[in-house]
């Protein structure tokens, strides 16, 4: 038997253990941190099309390897993004480099590093960044984040079933809206309706948009002044209402895939999606692939509108690793690496910069050569109104897609419908 | 229960001094803790009072304080006083439609919850073979991660494919498919009949905990007075049962109140607003549009009600534990 530890011995052992733990242990991690090996992070939603996420793994490491830097890349679900972002924002930890999508950049540009210098150089070189660009991520004159990629609102068809009302896609791509709905009066009837969400989703985002921006009608001018309530949101809601008569009823409630899974399954005949249906289509080898083409959203009075969803990178002020996040981004920005970008992201991923157009891909296949480069007016969800934390609120709680919503469904009439959207904007302008 | 002052005697006594002496130290104590004892109880104390202090108190207040500022993401806010809370209630259309959904689904989810866990409970209790395996099998939608189930129920109420729809049409009962999820009226349906399935297991083995605690002598001698079994229920089991019926509810109020995963998976608040629920509402104004005070303000809103709702509902407890 050994030797007898008094409890008055315990404690005092104890305390002596847990004291120079406390001392000496945050002396020896630092010691030990510093001593490890440079490391850049890199935060980004899981795309629509996974195979790009795993080609921006294998850049990153290009990059590190040649640098001699540590890099991992850390993908999330689209919906947990914002949470992460704010908390990594508020707590001043977290990644190196966060990809932002909509109005992110405006809200979170007091923690961002300016990339006026990146943004120049690459502007050197590959020509300078459209109003688009500027108007998502040059905040108060100064580049709160670094132009990546968007994505597009375009409409994805069924070339089927629009050949048996005798249209082809060329001739779906230049219709108006009011020749639209007369052609999904007859798909309609021929049992394979066009459908759109017109709810809570992004897609329902895209369409609302170009509907309102092709009848002249804005929710904003660019100073933040309210313009919602005219006669060209009006004319834009009874388009919307008379298209709804020709749409599945479960619009209302439809998702960002729910039609993508009406079009795959062959029951839709047109819908505004980036062009996720037609790479899935093709991956999987469905039937319907052959049958699938984009073309520009139909035209209003105003012209013919295309909606994007924009994509920037930030790194964030509090990293330790500015220099090396903003060398990493140079390197994913150069032509090749963006190209192949492109590539693995089916075409989804377009470019602002005019020295990145020209993937392959546009060429190569049929149905993306509507897609990219866009003969259609693109601007970002939100636009006129100034980017800013109040138009991502607008956006976030779906104001616009609910605005239509509720007079499509009869809820509202349009007139009172547009005084509920300009109440709610209003209030999230002034505040 | 005795209760505590039958046994604190107090002599009587021409000056009272005893009387005093008997009130500081009364005889009912045991055990009288010495100084050095009493100080290592607070020590010992310490660390569950300081986890307590910073796991709750510290972001409650940090939030309480927030919600009276306008404060966004990264930057540092101004202090409004209670204009956040003002604006909410008199000039938000979409918050105070929250209000209303949320009142709405508190009261139809906890409403059917105590229902149907409590016929639950009351048909295990009747059972004489095979309990541990339905029990068992109850477990089940708990056990569960929230966010499998939440998108297996989204399958169901899919417009496209429910599988509701499609037995409910081939049984003749409907003629055609219900718009689970792009009708307000179905959509807070949908949401209730998800939170019900997630919480009637929790609901069942409560209540079953408390029928199983009744004595079977009352019972028996009610039976012997000719009391039938519904006469027993309201007269026995449901008065028994009102301290466990009151906690559980307490609870599952607040749990359901402050629900967000349901929502923010099942219909991300539409259609139209209608399922918002205020986590859901503070959520998108806070992390998506950077207004952390305004959240904040959401996110607080039902705290003075819930409350008052606790108050009423531990007095109720407490009477009822008086009763029995």
């Amino acid at each position: 038997m050994g030797k007898k530890i008094s409890r008055r011995g315990f404690f005092k052992v104890a305390g002596a253990t847990a004291l120079t733990t406390a001392v000496a242990g945050p002396t020896l991690w630092v010691r030990n941190a510093s001593a490890q090996r440079k490391s850049v992070s890199l935060l980004v939603n899981s795309h629509f099309v996974p195979h790009f996420n795993q080609e921006l793994e294998r850049q990153s490491a290009e990059w590190g390897k040649a640098r001699g830097v540590d890099t991992r890349v850390d993908v999330i679900a689209e919906r947990d993004l914002g949470a992460k972002l704010a908390s990594e924002a508020e707590g001043r930890a977290g990644h190196d480099i966060v990809v932002l999508r909509w109005m992110e950049a405006p809200v979170y540009q007091p923690s961002l590093v300016p990339m006026d210098d990146l943004v120049q150089e690459l502007e050197r070189g590959l020509g300078t960044f459209p109003e688009m660009a500027r108007y998502v991520c040059r905040i108060r004159g100064r580049w709160a984040s670094l132009p990546w990629r968007y994505d597009s609102g375009v409409a994805a068809i069924n070339t089927e079933h629009w050949g048996k009302i005798g249209l082809s896609a060329d001739a779906v791509g230049n219709l108006t809206w009011d020749q639209f709905i007369d052609a999904a009066a007859k798909l309609h009837a021929n049992g394979t309706p066009v459908g759109v969400a017109i709810s809570e989703s992004f897609d329902s985002t895209h369409f609302c948009f170009e509907l309102l921006w092709s009848h002249g009608a804005k929710v904003a001018d660019d100073k933040g002044n309210i313009t919602i309530n005219t006669k060209e949101t009006a004319a834009a809601i009874e388009v919307a209402k008379r298209l709804y008569k020709f749409m599945p009823p479960d619009v209302l409630a439809w998702d960002e895939a729910s039609n993508n899974r009406a079009m795959l399954a062959g029951t839709c005949s047109w819908s505004i999606n980036p062009p996720s249906i037609w790479a899935v289509a093709k991956r999987d080898k469905l039937p319907v692939a052959d049958k699938l083409d984009h073309v520009a959203v139909p035209a209003g009075p105003a012209g013919r509108f295309r909606t994007a969803a924009p994509y920037s990178l930030g790194v964030w002020n509090f990293s330790p690793n500015v220099d090396a996040a903003k060398d990493l981004l140079r390197f994913l920005m150069q032509k090749e690496n963006f190209l192949k970008q492109v590539e693995a992201s089916g075409g989804y991923n377009q470019p602002y910069l005019a020295g990145h157009r020209g993937a392959p891909i546009y060429q190569r296949e049929r149905a993306l050569r509507h897609y990219e480069p866009p003969k259609e007016t693109v601007h970002a969800w939100g636009w006129p109104a100034p980017a800013s934390s109040a138009t991502g609120i607008m956006i976030s709680l779906f104001i616009i897609p609910t605005m239509f919503s509720k007079a499509v469904s009869g809820e509202m009439t349009t007139e009172k419908a547009i005084a509920w959207a300009e109440r709610q904007v209003t209030r999230i302008y002034r505040g | 229960m005795p209760k505590i002052e039958a046994d604190v005697t107090i002599p009587e006594s021409p000056g009272g001094i005893a009387a005093e002496t008997s009130l500081r130290a009364p005889r009912i104590s045991p055990w009288k803790p010495r100084a050095g004892e009493e100080r290592l109880a607070y020590v010992l104390l310490a660390p569950a009072v300081l986890l307590l202090a910073s796991l709750i108190a510290y972001p409650f207040l940090t939030s309480l304080y927030m919600s009276l500022t306008d404060r966004r993401i990264a930057m540092p806010g101004r202090f409004v006083g209670l204009r956040n809370f003002s604006e909410l209630l008199l000039e938000d259309e979409i918050f105070q439609q929250t209000l209303w959904n949320s009142g709405l689904y508190v009261v139809g989810a906890v409403g059917l919850k105590t229902v149907t866990g409590l016929a639950a409970a009351l048909l295990l209790h009747g059972m004489t073979r095979g309990r541990p395996v339905f029990q068992a099998l109850l477990m089940l939608p708990w056990v569960v991660p929230a966010s499998l189930s939440v998108l297996a129920w989204w399958w169901m109420f899919d417009p496209m494919s429910s599988v509701i729809n499609w037995v409910l049409v081939n049984l003749g009962i409907i003629s055609r498919p219900i718009r689970w999820l792009s009708d307000p009226f179905w959509a807070r349906s949908a949401i209730v009949i998800t939170n019900v399935w997630r919480g009637l297991p929790f609901f069942a083995l409560c209540f079953l905990a408390g029928l199983v605690s009744i004595p079977r002598e009352l019972y028996e001698a009610a039976e012997s007075d000719g009391a039938g079994p519904m006469a027993s229920f309201w007269h026995i089991t449901l008065p028994l049962l009102r301290p466990m019926l009151g906690i559980v509810i307490l609870y599952s109020v607040v749990m359901t109140i402050a629900d967000f995963e349901i929502v923010f998976l099942l219909t991300r608040g539409g259609p139209r607003n209608s399922t918002h629920l205020l986590g859901t509402l503070a959520y998108h104004v806070g992390l998506s549009g950077g207004r952390l005070g305004e959240a904040a303000a959401i996110s607080l809103f039902i705290f003075p009600v819930l409350a008052v709702v606790a108050y009423f509902m531990l007095r109720a407890v407490r009477h009822g534990a008086e009763v029995s």
